[in-house]
């Protein structure tokens, strides 16, 4: 089918329209079985307007490397002056437009709330600057204020054949509201991008986020999250491997308490031959925190050679939490390795009587063995994520 | 049998077409097709049931009739069920209940030798007492004395209906209530017979219960529902085999098989299942959706499920275990092997909720030709499943490059002393294991069937014995054709 001339404007009303009829996930959806949406059902919500330019709202003067935006709707966008780096607004680029809405999963409410209200786009395009020249991360700066506000942020990168770029993203910000960034990431052939995550909202805002992994030939996604935030907090990745030899690498700290809700939800396909996939997560929920992890890795009959892996770990601190997960397989080539494990459980008491017995107080051995529980997914970081990732973890610890 | 003789055998079976497929010709006593609650009447009456039995499969028809077909979770296709379009009644016309086998009619017993049960031998050799399911009506039981003598019931259920009412009264539906699923529902409105087992307090049961089952009349579903109860202390083996005749319509088979534990009770009931599969394209074939559950109700009591899978089109299956007794054990051990267009969704549910309880998961999928194998199982720790463990591994196998296989595990724990671990993993058979046996001068098909075998050996020993050399055999047969 020939791409028709399609515009923002159009994408969003068709979102709305859909949006309207479906409603919120019910959990009764099955990839919406753990999660209980009537919180944010039941809110009075309006969609971000754009914000006064206040000297609060507008980034810092020198930010040649940072994106902010303040409820979803980013701010001064041409400041950005990263070297291979383009930023333009969505709504002028009608194939990128389309590219979205093509990509967005059909029947996906999430994500037609998300476009439904969104005033405009970003997209940013990476090109190929050479391998001597090491970019500097690029700092997308999510900002959540005031309450009832719905935030609709709308980003596609584009890293093009051969080039690489590493972003740093960060959502936080009080108030009452709902924050559902959705966002599309191609990478051409050969293409890398590093992607660290820290969603880190206030205790009464909820975060819906859905991205969308395109990747080429040999392109290799590295996906990096602490999710530390929010009541409802919910980040959704959805992988395709359209073409051979593309690798995914999916690391996640989720850390829930009190009575949060924490959500990842994976889904990789593996289209084509010689794709690897590996997908770390691990958890650790106190009072009366309830997480889900729910992974999808789907083999097609051509994808032979195939390494899927997925390992999830959940840590219980209390009597309470509620810990689910549901790594699934479904696979239709016979050459393959594919693996999930999972556990739950609490502290050992093993090994918290040996730090015990060599004089530490219980306390600090609790503490170390918590720290210590996050050990596989924080080595399996680089920088410069791993300090920035490393900050929202221990900040979370130091508030129990 | 000599070395020879059975190597003769062996291609025959290999060579030959489904082993079982023939169709034995007996007058048959039937319903009219369809399903209304005069059939369920008509069924009731025919077994000469007391008013309460007629009047709880009444309850269930009519929450039946309220209920969808599953169709949405499990990974099967199949083209939709004609409820009205099978008779739910057929029994083997007899003016009376037998007292002996010389008594029964030997058209049955041709059948059963041709299946390879010969109850004479079997009384004398195997030791193995074993109720037949001929279609619906248990025709003859053996060893009554036997286990008479112990206090053991093992009988049809129909018979316990009316000689224990109080047991099956208090006991039927406590563990797969009538509205549990549309499968189940169905088959506590029609079902028609199937086997009662009780075991007094602290009797180990003698000796192993078997029932076969046969689909044998034609578009006659069968409705099976067994009931095990085992008293404080004691414990039995129970073993189910199953295969039927060769046919082109598609058969229906809802049962529903329920286990009771009390305390320090064990119940290990295991299943090979080797019904027509279907030709080469899935035409034909049992459709099989079968509830099994067992409740460890007493502290340390514990229940074993172990089936080998290797028939039927489609198969919806998922033993379970109520772990509601402090330190109570479930166990699953499970073989599922599909070829050409055979669709499986199988699996267990073990449900923690005393201290202490463990739980065990094998599951070994193989899948060939054409076809889907899927693994689906729940581990849930309540909040009171205090220090308890699960430890699961689901492995498959893909055979070929055009059949899938599938892993859905769900593992929801609320209780932080708890400890579960799941695991799974899916691949091939390797080159160089294939290498390893065919340049011993080992036939592909052999090979095969003996890594497969190899790779279902944490499953095959927890079979009894006279299983076990079975079960090896049908996985042989059930991956014929799929390589080379």
């Amino acid at each position: 089918m020939p791409h028709e001339a399609i515009n923002f404007a159009k994408i969003t009303a068709e979102a709305a329209a859909r949006h309207a009829e479906n409603g919120w996930p019910k959990q009764r959806d099955e990839a919406w079985r753990f999660t209980d949406l009537n919180a944010i059902r039941e809110m009075t919500l309006a969609p971000a307007e754009v914000p006064s330019v206040t000297t609060e709202s507008a980034p810092p003067q020198d930010a040649k490397d940072l994106i902010q935006f303040i409820n979803g709707i980013p701010q001064g966008i041409d400041k950005v002056a990263l070297k291979g780096v383009e930023i333009a607004p969505l709504s002028t680029d009608s194939a990128r437009s389309s590219a979205l809405a093509e990509a967005v999963p059909s029947g996906h409410s999430v994500a037609d709330f998300a476009l439904a209200h969104a005033k405009d786009g970003v997209v940013i395009a990476v090109a190929d600057v050479g391998a001597d020249a090491v970019a500097p991360p690029l700092t997308l700066r999510f900002d959540y204020r005031g309450d009832g506000i719905s935030s609709h942020a709308v980003i596609v990168v584009d890293v093009a054949a051969g080039a690489n770029l590493t972003i740093l993203e960060e959502h936080k910000g009080d108030g009452v509201g709902l924050s559902a960034p959705l966002m599309l990431l191609r990478l051409g052939a050969g293409a890398e991008l590093h992607h660290a995550r820290r969603l880190i909202e206030g205790d009464s805002r909820h975060h819906l986020g859905l991205n969308l992994v395109q990747l080429d030939t040999g392109a290799l996604y590295h996906g990096d999250m602490v999710l530390a935030g929010g009541d409802i907090a919910r980040s959704e990745t959805q992988i395709a491997m359209t073409a051979p030899d593309a690798k995914a690498y999916l690391n996640a700290v989720y850390l829930g308490r009190d009575g949060q809700m924490r959500d990842i939800t994976s889904r990789i396909d593996h289209d084509a031959p010689d794709g690897q996939s590996f997908q770390r997560v691990h958890g650790i929920l106190d009072g009366r925190a309830k997480a889900v992890f729910q992974g999808k890795v789907k083999v097609a009959r051509y994808a032979q050679k195939t390494d899927g892996n997925q390992m999830s770990r959940t840590l219980l601190l209390s009597r309470e939490a509620e810990a689910n997960t549901k790594p699934e397989l479904e696979i239709y080539a016979d050459d393959v390795a594919c693996s999930h494990g999972a556990t739950i459980g609490e502290i050992d008491a093993d090994q918290l009587f040996y730090l015990k017995s060599r004089g530490i107080s219980t306390e600090d051995a609790r503490q170390f063995l918590i720290e210590a529980f996050l050990v596989d997914v924080v080595d399996a970081l680089d920088e410069p994520a791993r300090g920035w990732l490393l900050e929202a973890i221990a900040a979370w610890l130091e508030r129990g | 049998m000599s070395a020879t003789a059975e190597t003769i055998r062996q291609v025959e079976e290999a060579t030959g077409k489904y082993k079982y497929g023939f169709v034995t010709d007996i007058a048959v006593d039937k319903a009219p097709k369809g399903l209304d609650e005069d059939t369920i009447r008509f069924i009731s009456a025919k077994k000469e049931e007391p008013a309460w039995m007629l009047e709880w499969r009444l309850k269930a028809f009519r929450h039946w009739l309220k209920m969808k077909e599953p169709h949405h979770w499990a990974m099967l296709d199949y083209p939709p069920i004609d409820y009205q379009d099978i008779h739910y009644y057929a029994a083997p016309k007899q003016a009376e209940a037998p007292k002996s086998l010389d008594e029964v009619d030997p058209e049955l017993l041709r059948t059963y030798e041709k299946l390879g049960i010969p109850l004479h031998e079997q009384e004398i050799l195997a030791g193995v007492a074993v109720d037949a399911v001929f279609d619906s009506v248990s025709v003859a039981t053996t060893f009554r004395a036997k286990l008479a003598e112990a206090g053991v019931i093992f009988c049809p259920i129909s018979e316990a209906i009316k000689a224990h009412p109080e047991l099956v009264k208090a006991y039927i539906g406590s563990v797969v209530p009538q509205g549990d699923n549309y499968f189940a529902a169905l088959n506590s409105a029609v079902f028609t017979d199937g086997s009662f087992v009780y075991i007094p307090k602290g009797v180990r049961c003698p000796m192993e219960l078997s029932t076969y089952f046969r689909i044998n009349e034609r578009n006659t579903g069968q409705f099976e529902r067994t009931l095990i109860i085992a008293e404080e202390g004691s414990y039995v083996s129970y073993l189910e085999g199953c295969t039927a005749p060769q046919r082109d319509e598609n058969q229906l088979h809802a049962a529903v098989v329920e286990l009771v534990a009390l305390q320090d009770a064990e119940i290990k009931y295991s299943t090979v299942q080797n019904w027509y599969p279907g030709d080469e394209n899935g035409k034909g074939g049992i459709y099989n959706f079968v509830t099994k559950r067992g409740r460890c109700q007493g502290a340390r009591s514990k229940i074993s499920w172990t089936q080998v899978e290797t028939g039927s089109a489609i198969t919806w299956k998922y033993p379970s275990c109520i772990l509601e007794g402090d330190g109570s054990v479930g166990e699953f051990y499970s073989v599922a092997v599909t070829n050409n267009a055979q669709q499986a969704d199988t699996g267990t549910k073990m449900i923690h909720i005393g201290a202490n309880t463990r739980s065990t998961i094998i599951s070994k999928g193989i899948s060939a030709g054409r076809s889907n194998n899927t693994y689906r199982g729940l581990v849930r720790m309540l909040g009171g499943a205090e220090s308890a463990r699960n430890f699961t591994q689901c492995d498959s196998l893909l055979v070929g490059d055009q059949c899938g296989a599938h892993t859905v595990p769900y593992i929801t724990s609320r209780n932080p002393t708890a400890q579960v671990e799941h695991e799974a993993t899916t691949s091939r058979i390797s080159e160089d294991q294939m290498f390893y046996c065919l340049q011993r001068g080992m036939e592909v098909e052999d090979a095969v069937s003996l890594i497969v075998n190899g790779f279902c050996k944490e499953v095959m020993k927890e079979l009894p014995m006279e299983f076990a050399v079975e079960a090896q055999k049908l996985i042989g047969i059930s991956l014929e054709g799929s390589v080379g």
